[in-house]
């Protein structure tokens, strides 16, 4: 009967967690430069009005970079997730492989010799996170202790890849400025090509991490309890690394490096929803989109229309939040 | 159905010593088997050779004749867990949720049998005397009561072979005795059971066979006051050590201060 009542608060919570993203979707749309009214979204949305300048702003500009920070946020926080439950570390996050710099220092690359198109963006960026992903893997699979190797692999490559972003920006020139400000994190360059091409990586991995959750689960426990419950260990290992790396680059890729959303989010969703992850990794998804969005509505609408990279944002809400959670709820076991 | 270790030998990396050599053990069913010896002796490794997390070098474990690489992985876990020596330090989760994932092995791809699976923890939580515990934290718990956790998480993964690595470590003597008073009603119900231990103080009373290891080998193997002379003992702890089997209150094992 317990199991039943706390299934139906589960959905009951999943249901109002729906209805505040969708809230929070509607006050994106509503806020920006240009006022939109949510009479004028909702004909918009319902094709009744599709010529005014207003649609035409919603269409083209902000649904997109609305719908790219709900799926990089999602992305972010289920490698966070993923990242927390491979490591065995609630201070694990999705950038902790390098790959995140990987990909940056890929599309960095690509903005030097290909000049600053998404397209050259994107896929440099993507090249960049998986050619370092598969250096980890190359490297941490002659070690023995894989989860300890992969963990200590990044931080080294990490350490390499920042170097070698920041000694090209000493050749960027006039490309400089535009550079930084996309290596600080920002959706200003959305468009429905790069939503799509997130939706893609973001649903596989959401996916994924439906069918890994009851396994993740028993991986907490331990390496040998794991692999003596029947869990293919090594499997599930790299299955996890994938997803954490995908996930990562493909937001890096397009948006640049934001922090904290993959930390912060798994440890939010964790205190309402708990900790069993069939549960969390639905809850864990919404939650980082939510969070992006706001933190995006207020990167383009506190000082528009001058725009603040929504990394600068994230970091100003994550820090305070992260040392609350350390200090306050979790007295300093993340975990509890 | 007996799980069989036979002629096993292993070493963690090539060109390294050998931490297993030979090694041929027998477990079935209703029988508890405790395997003794020093620190570095090779008890756990043995256990995880059995447990099919290490894979031997040479020799073969089985069940029933079958290599245990040739059972698919969740059908393996149903018929044998392993209580490790690792304690996960902190854990997300309350101690139901942890004996709930001694459940994982018998769970479809995504469902679980929920009525099912709660009288399983219901029965094992009684045998193992944690309902006091059930509603709390794992990282509220002491070391021992984790370790406590632990083993009854694995007694609900299997009905047939239980591999229990050192699990007197951390419990103060009551709850020593009264783990050995579990796996003594475990045996009973048909579960083979095979502890590893380096201490003589209490687990051979509860024993059907006792092991004796010594540098990765087999020197003594048979009832425990046979494999666990004075001899054999000596050789094994490189001490002087006498035991008095028919105390009263137990056995008495008195240490020797001189090296041999």
């Amino acid at each position: 009967m317990d199991k039943i009542n706390s299934q139906r608060s589960y959905l009951w919570q999943l249901s109002l967690l729906l209805a505040l993203s969708g809230a929070i979707l509607l006050l994106a749309l509503c806020c920006g430069a240009v006022k939109i009214s949510p009479t004028q979204i909702l004909e918009t949305l319902s094709g009744f009005d599709s010529n005014s300048t207003a649609s035409q702003i919603i269409i083209n500009t902000r649904l997109p970079r609305i719908i790219l920070a709900g799926l990089s946020g999602m992305s972010l926080s289920l490698a966070g997730l993923a990242a927390q439950t491979l490591f065995r570390n609630p201070l694990a996050s999705p950038y902790m492989l390098g790959v995140s710099n990987g990909s940056a220092l890929g599309a960095v690359t690509g903005m030097l010799i290909g000049g600053l198109n998404a397209a050259s963006l994107t896929v440099c960026g993507m090249a960049g996170g998986i050619m370092s992903l598969l250096l980890i893997k190359f490297l941490a699979s002659r070690a023995g202790n894989f989860t300890g190797t992969i963990l200590l692999l990044g931080i080294a490559s990490n350490a390499l890849f920042s170097a070698f972003v920041s000694g090209m920006l000493l050749f960027a020139g006039e490309r400089l400025q535009g550079i930084v400000f996309w290596l600080m994190g920002g959706f200003w360059r959305a468009s429905w090509a790069a939503s799509g091409m997130l939706a893609f990586t973001t649903m596989g991995g959401l996916a994924a991490m439906l069918l890994l959750a009851p396994a993740m689960n028993v991986l907490l426990l331990g390496d040998s309890t794991a692999i003596s419950s029947g869990i293919k260990l090594r499997r599930l290992q790299l299955w996890l690394l994938l997803i954490v790396a995908i996930l990562s680059a493909a937001v890096v890729s397009v948006a640049g490096v934001i922090g904290f959303i993959g930390l912060i989010v798994p440890h939010l969703t964790r205190i309402v929803f708990g900790p069993e992850l069939r549960k969390l990794v639905p809850v864990c998804a919404v939650g980082g989109a939510i969070l992006t969005i706001a933190a995006d509505t207020v990167a383009r609408s506190m000082f528009a229309p001058v725009e603040i990279p929504v990394g600068i944002i994230t970091s100003l809400i994550g820090a305070p939040i992260l040392v609350w959670l350390i200090l306050v709820k979790a007295r300093g076991d993340l975990w509890q | 159905m007996t799980l069989c270790a036979n002629n096993i030998s292993f070493s963690y990396r090539k060109n390294s010593p050998m931490v297993l050599e030979q090694v041929s053990i027998k477990l079935s069913p209703g029988q508890i088997v405790g395997i003794f010896g020093p620190n570095g002796s090779g008890k756990s490794t043995l256990a995880n050779c059995l447990a099919g997390i290490r894979h031997p070098d040479k020799g073969m474990v089985s069940i029933d004749g079958y290599p245990l690489c040739s059972i698919p992985a969740m059908q393996l876990a149903r018929k044998l867990a392993l209580a490790s020596q690792e304690i996960p330090v902190s854990l997300p989760f309350s101690v139901e949720q942890v004996l709930r994932l001694g459940c994982y092995p018998y769970r479809g791809f995504w469902q679980s049998r929920m009525s099912e699976e709660s009288e399983k923890i219901a029965r094992c939580v009684k045998l193992t005397r944690l309902q006091h515990l059930v509603y709390r934290q794992f990282n509220e718990l002491s070391g021992g009561e984790k370790r406590r956790v632990m083993l009854a998480r694995a007694i609900i993964q299997t009905e047939q072979f239980l591999l229990l690595d050192e699990p007197a470590a951390y419990l103060d003597p009551q709850h020593q005795l009264e783990l050995f008073e579990i796996l003594q009603i475990l045996a009973k119900s048909g579960m083979g059971i095979l502890i590893t231990s380096h201490d003589l103080f209490v687990a051979p009373l509860f024993l059907d066979v006792a092991v004796l290891m010594h540098n990765g080998g087999i020197i003594a193997s048979g009832s425990p006051e046979q494999a666990l002379s004075v001899e054999n003992i000596s050789i094994a702890f490189k001490r002087s050590i006498s035991i008095a089997w028919n105390h009263p209150g137990g056995i008495i094992v008195d240490l020797g201060v001189q090296s041999i």
